[in-house]
């Protein structure tokens, strides 16, 4: 153990990304693999059948959740706000716009947990009412966990855990939080839209 | 002197292998086995003769490739050294020059880029042409083929025939089976006939051949399908046309009437228990489905899909024994006397 | 600038960086050399386990109408052999090396996440004793290892027996997954600086290849277990065809995980063996770039190729052809790894130690494996040996094979590092040879067998098949290739009383791991060396160290970051600085979660509403606490 040496470029950069944020981005990429093979069972199983939907059922009801869908994708909108704020060291515009987002992404869950509750066919009718329940509800479930982890982020900035340094938790979050507003996009486009084409 | 040794004993073990490789390869053929390399039809043959060309071709690209290996252990080592020592044998490696680069390079190209690319070209050309060789047009000669747990129901629909597990088919004609499954997957498999067809609920497949010579060719269901699996066997018979014919006509008919003593006793007990609530003797109060067709049992050259072979010994034995003799079969243990039993197997084997 | 800028270490750095005492430390620790350790020997164990079950098998097919298993058990034996061989012994011991390994070739202190990776191996603990309990209570899983449906639906398998396998099989794929998340990024952020991406040893791509693969296909298999459980515990109808269902999904989506997961216990396999021969060789690996690549190319062909599992379900033949093409394009990547390593062994002179021993075996086996997968994936021929004993040949001269054989050699070769002590390599050449020869002999025969018309998965054949000497030459063979296998463990538990010392760097390689002690100390590498070379024990004599600067770029990289238990976090893909990380402490949140996670399981197997609530609740808090305690942002 004799030499010393020090790096030949040394970049002092904020930007730069921490493990962290690779690992949330790497974690998302199998969770869309899961909604990748669940949407690519949809399909696969449409594809193959006669009728669809199957057995009679009518196609999904639009009018409702688009408004919900529109919540839901605005619910994005103040986490970036909140982003740029907490990178100025605001918490205060950071705590508002978690809260907001928050609440936005609360009322559809309680929308999906309606509708769910009014379903006029059970998961176990035929293949295609297996598929959207268990899709529509996986992705509920992933906001679920997205608003307990908003509920931690929130106590965090609560008792002023982030400054303009040192924030990743909140940009992790988001990510996940983004990730989840995406997805609904494409499950909103497969099971409710598509449907009605034929 | 050990580095010599090991080296000979890879060389050594490297030939055995290879002789005790080719007469075990050679042991493919011939044999009663039903084997891929025993072809008995122009799909069976096209696709030995695709093995057959791939495995030359393999033999050569392995010991080739195997060659330079062992010519790699040489090529180096003239410089004598002591093994496992730390000194001349564990040197730094030297970064080695451009033109030993290049050569590498070049071998890494050449053996492992264009000589398996001319390999693949021509495998992929013989797959293709084997591909197409095989799929053939229509067919005359139609059979469903239902697979059970654990046996096959056959129907010819063109001639209202109904069997278990022994495809008569006539030699010479193009046959097509239908397949279906209500329960889980099977896979029709005759290697000396064609390769697999997988039978999938929910789905009809087709399978093609055409037996060019009289004979018995055994076939094995070959998708795990549960605990009958390894004794869901079932036999091809190909018949000359002249005797396919006969066979259609006499099993077209229906159950010959008992003639008297044991063989009436057993036809009016099995007509009275439980047996006719699973079978079906065309002609007798025995009507159930749930098991195999016994119209024309007493033809048949095999008892629970190729488990025993049909002769009056073992059928009792299967009827004394049932879930002895294949385990897991939907028939159950029934309680019967050897009196039945007799009378059974003289009502059942007089079913020509 | 130096030398007495270096504080001297060893003392003080141990307080920092040790485990807390006793059982606490034993299940607290989250140090990834342990954690790699236990992943080897946890998986060691269920390869000897499954290995007995697979002598049992070749017991009872010795002979025609064998007695000595029945149908019922027979079915569970290869269910559980298959099962444990690709769930509990392969993927994880690659994963144990790989933990091990990963961050000692690139110099990091431990790896990114160093709790989730303790928690990875819990889950895989308890995986691997949920799904052996079904053999406790006599209801082991029996639909195969693929477990196709509908066979493995709850009208075709009624009782726990599948539910067993559906749910541990999900289980320990959380272990996979998290585990390859922490391999991406660790290989991609905690490399010493100046360890350019082109600097990386062959084996770091290989773990870098397998994990892409985890990350794309391992919640493809989740989602297909998860589906069959759905249908089997709450009635839904994804693989009932009477209900509007497919069984043809099930399948595609296994396989869609199935393939590439051939290529994950593969890929580690072949970065053991670019890193075995060059060192043995004395010779520097020819052909960096396009082996390299070539891992790079297998994983990407790897997800295009799954339907030759399923060339007899009917599927249009010009469809299937494409899948039969790529499949034979898939031999090229394999092809040219394998001339690089000739052309390696060339350019150099080789020493036939254990290692190299098993290494040559394996290329002489995976030679042969991989022309009869180029055979099988010619369609025409596929439709007469798939399910046949040809499959079962070529899958042990891949998995037992060029997978096995791999993983024997990296032990001879990289265990003296952990323990300190040298294996005998007597030993090792007497269990090398007897597992070499007596492989083949084991195996080889059963490529006839499936020429010959036998197909797999059967408990009995008869004896008029002309399949009996084949069947009792394989019999034999595997229990002498067992014997094999018995004396590399009777070497290692005797290597660690009686090896030799092995020294710093006992074959004078190349990579990283062997510039620190053997075994290394709990913080890997006091100061972290600077890179400049792809063999850097071998170009850079001595290895430059670095030293703690004042910004947070560097203050990681010397000594002082040891003392605060810092390892450095570059990026870009010349690995320069960016900021240090402090490893976490030893946490009971790992074990705690994993063991909410086992209890949530265990609920859905026996539908206890109790103790899946139970489990969720232990789950969930543990999730949020870590949540809580992330280190990441702490003011
Ligand atoms: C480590 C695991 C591993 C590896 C590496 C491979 C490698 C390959 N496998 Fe294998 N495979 C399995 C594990 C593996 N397989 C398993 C477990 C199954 C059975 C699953 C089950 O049903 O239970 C299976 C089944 C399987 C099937 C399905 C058979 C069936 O069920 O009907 C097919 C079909 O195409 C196939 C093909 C291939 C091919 C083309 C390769 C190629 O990657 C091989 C490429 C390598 C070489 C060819 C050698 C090196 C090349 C040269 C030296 C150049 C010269 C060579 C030529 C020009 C040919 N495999
Ligand atoms: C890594 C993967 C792997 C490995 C290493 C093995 C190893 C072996 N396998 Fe396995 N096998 C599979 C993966 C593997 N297998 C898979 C995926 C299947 C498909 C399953 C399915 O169809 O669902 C399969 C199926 C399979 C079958 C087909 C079953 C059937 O279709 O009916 C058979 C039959 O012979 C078999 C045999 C063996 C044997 C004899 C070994 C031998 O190598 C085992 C050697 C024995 C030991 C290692 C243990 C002995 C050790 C000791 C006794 C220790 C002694 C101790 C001291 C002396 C101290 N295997
Ligand atoms: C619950 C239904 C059931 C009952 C009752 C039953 N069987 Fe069966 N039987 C089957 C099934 C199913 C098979 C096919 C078994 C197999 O091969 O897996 C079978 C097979 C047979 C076979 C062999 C047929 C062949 O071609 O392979 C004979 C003979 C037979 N049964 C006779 C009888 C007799 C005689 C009785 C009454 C004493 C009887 N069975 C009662 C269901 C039944
Ligand atoms: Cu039917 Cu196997
Ligand atoms: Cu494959």
């Amino acid at each position: 153990m004799s030499v010393i040496a020090t790096p030949g470029t040394t970049r002092i950069d904020d930007r730069t990304r921490p493990p962290g944020f690779w690992g949330m981005v790497i974690l998302i990429a199998t969770e869309a693999t899961v909604f990748g093979a669940l949407l690519s069972a949809y399909f696969f199983v449409r594809a193959t059948s006669d009728t669809w939907p199957q057995g009679g059922i009518r196609p999904p009801d639009l009018s409702r959740i688009s408004v919900f869908t529109v919540v839901l994708l605005a619910s994005s909108l103040p986490l970036f706000w909140g982003e740029r704020a907490i990178r100025k060291g605001r918490v205060g515009q950071l705590r508002i716009a978690l809260f907001a987002s928050f609440v936005m992404g609360l009322a559809f869950v309680a929308n999906q947990a309606f509708e769910f509750g009014s379903l006029e066919f059970s998961a176990s009718d035929n293949a295609y009412a297996s598929l959207f329940v268990v899709i529509t509800g996986l992705h509920g479930l992933h906001l679920i966990v997205g608003l307990i982890m908003s509920i931690v982020v929130q106590v965090k900035a609560s008792i002023g855990w982030f400054d303009a340094k040192r924030h990743l938790t909140v940009t992790v979050f988001g990510l996940y939080w983004h990730f989840v507003d995406v997805v609904w996009i494409v499950v909103f486009s497969s099971l409710y839209l598509s449907a009605h084409v034929r | 002197m050990e580095v010599v040794t090991a080296r000979a004993i890879l060389l050594r073990g490297g030939w055995v292998a290879m002789a005790v490789g080719a007469t075990t390869l050679l042991w493919g053929c011939g044999s009663s086995s039903p084997s891929t390399v025993d072809p008995h039809s122009p799909e069976a043959s096209h696709i030995a003769g695709l093995f057959w060309l791939m495995l030359w071709m393999s033999v050569g690209i392995y010991v080739l490739v195997l060659g330079f290996v062992v010519v790699s252990f040489r090529a180096r080592q003239s410089t004598s050294r002591e093994r496992g020592s730390v000194g001349g044998a564990w040197d730094v490696p030297p970064i080695g020059d451009v033109s030993d680069r290049r050569r590498s390079a070049r071998f890494i190209i050449g053996g492992g880029l264009a000589l398996p690319i001319v390999v693949l070209i021509v495998v992929g050309v013989a797959t293709v042409r084997t591909t197409n060789a095989v799929r053939s047009g229509p067919s005359v000669v139609k059979i469903d083929v239902q697979a059970e747990r654990w046996w096959w129901r056959l129907t010819y629909p063109d001639n209202g025939v109904v069997t278990a597990n022994e495809i008569h088919v006539p030699v010479g004609e193009s046959v097509e089976l239908t397949l279906t499954s209500d329960n889980v997957i099977h896979s029709v498999w005759v290697p000396e006939l064609n390769g697999k067809t997988d039978v999938i609920p929910g789905q009809t497949n087709h399978m093609t051949f055409t037996a060019d010579a009289p004979g018995t060719y055994r076939g094995q269901c070959a998708e795990f399908c549960g605990i009958g699996h390894a004794l869901m066997a079932f036999v091809v018979i190909a018949d000359l046309p002249a005797d396919y014919a006969r066979w259609l006509a006499a099993n077209e008919a229906p159950a010959v009437a008992p003639s008297a003593g044991a063989v009436a006793r057993g036809a009016s007990f099995l007509a009275s228990s439980s047996c006719a609530g699973c079978h079906n003797i065309a002609g007798t109060a025995a009507v159930g489905t749930l098991g195999p067709d016994l119209t024309h049992f007493g033809s048949r050259t095999s008892i629970g899909a190729d488990t025993l072979p049909n002769t009056p010994g073992d059928l009792s034995h299967w009827l004394a024994d049932t879930q002895g003799v294949k385990r897991g079969a939907l028939m159950p243990q029934i309680d019967l006397t050897d009196a039945q039993i007799n009378d059974l197997v003289a009502y059942l084997e007089s079913l020509k | 600038m130096s030398l007495l800028h270096d504080r001297p270490h060893a003392g003080e750095l141990d307080p920092v960086w040790e485990d807390r005492h006793g059982l606490i430390g034993f299940f607290t620790t989250v140090d990834h050399k342990r954690v790699g350790m236990r992943y080897i020997y946890t998986s060691f164990f269920f390869f000897f386990v499954a290995g007995l079950l697979a002598l049992v098998m070749r017991a009872q097919l010795a002979k025609p109408n064998g007695v000595v298993v029945g149908p019922d058990l027979f079915n569970q034996l290869f269910t559980m052999h298959g099962t444990t061989m690709i769930f509990l012994f392969n993927t994880p011991v690659l994963a144990g090396f790989g933990n091990y390994l990963l961050p000692m070739m690139i110099g990091a202190r431990d790896m990114a996440f160093p709790r989730l990776n303790a928690f990875s191996y819990w889950i895989f603990l308890f995986a691997g004793i949920f799904i052996y309990i079904s053999f406790v209570v006599g209801k082991a899983p029996n639909g195969g290892w693929f477990s196709y449906v509908p066979l493995t639906n709850a009208t075709y398998s009624p009782g726990v027996n599948l539910d067993f396998w559906g749910l541990g099989v999900i289980f320990v794929g959380i272990s996979t997954t998290a585990g390859a998340v922490n391999f991406i990024v660790t290989a991609f952020k905690m490399r010493a600086p100046g360890m350019a991406i082109n600097q990386l040893p062959i084996f770091v791509w290989s773990i870098i290849g397998m994990a892409f693969m985890v990350v794309f296909s391992v919640p493809v298999l989740t989602v297909a277990a998860a589906l069959l459980e759905s249908d089997r515990l709450f009635g839904t109808a994804f693989y009932d065809p009477t209900r509007g269902g497919s069984a043809l999904l099930y399948q595609h989506l296994f396989w869609f995980w199935g393939h590439p997961e051939v290529y994950i216990l593969f890929l580690p396999a072949t970065g053991m063996v670019s890193a075995i021969i060059p060192v043995f060789s004395r010779r520097r690996l020819e052909g960096y770039f396009w082996v390299a690549s070539s891992l790079i190319a297998v994983a990407f062909i790897s997800f295009g190729v799954w339907v030759h599992h399923m060339f007899a379900t009917g599927l249009p033949s010009t469809a299937m052809g494409v899948f039969s093409a790529a499949s034979l394009v898939i031999a090229l990547p394999s092809a040219i790894q394998y001339f690089a390593w000739i052309a390696t062994m060339w350019e150099g002179k080789i020493n036939f130690e254990p290692p190299m021993l098993f290494a040559l075996g394996f290329m002489v086996i995976f030679l042969l494996g991989g022309i009869t997968g180029i055979m099988v994936s010619s369609m025409p021929f596929d439709w007469q040996a798939t399910d046949s004993y040809f499959i079962v040949a070529h899958l042990h001269y891949v998995l037992n094979g060029a997978v096995v054989f791999p993983i024997f050699g990296a032990l001879y070769y990289w265990l003296p590092k952990m323990t300190g002590r040298m294996l005998n390599a007597r030993l090792g050449r007497w269990s090398f040879w007897i597992m070499f020869i007596f492989f083949n002999v084991s195996f080889f025969p059963m490529h006839v067998l499936g020429l010959r018309g036998m197909p797999r998965r059967v408990y009995t054949y008869q004896s008029w098949l002309g399949w009996n000497w084949l069947n009792m030459i394989a019999s034999v063979g595997a229990a002498v290739f067992g014997i094999g296998t018995g004396l590399t463990l009777i070497n290692v538990l005797w290597s660690r009383k009686h090896g030799a010392i092995a020294g710093d760097n006992p074959w004078r390689a190349d990579t990283l791991e062997w510039s620190t002690t053997s075994p290394p100390p709990d913080y890997n590498f006091a100061a972290v060396p600077i890179i400049a070379s792809r063999h850097p024990l071998w170009d850079q004599q001595p290895l430059p160290l670095g030293v703690s600067g004042p910004e947070l770029a560097t203050e990681s990289l010397g000594v002082t970051g040891a003392e605060q238990r810092q390892t450095p976090i570059t990026g870009g893909l010349d690995a320069s600085p960016e900021s240090g990380m402090t490893v976490p402490q030893p946490s009971a949140l790992p074990i705690m979660l994993a063991f909410g996670i086992a209890v949530f399981f265990a609920g859905l197997l026996v539908s206890a509403q109790i103790v899946l609530i139970t489990g969720a609740a232990i789950g969930v808090t543990g999730l949020t606490r870590w949540a809580w305690h992330t280190e990441v942002d702490r003011p």
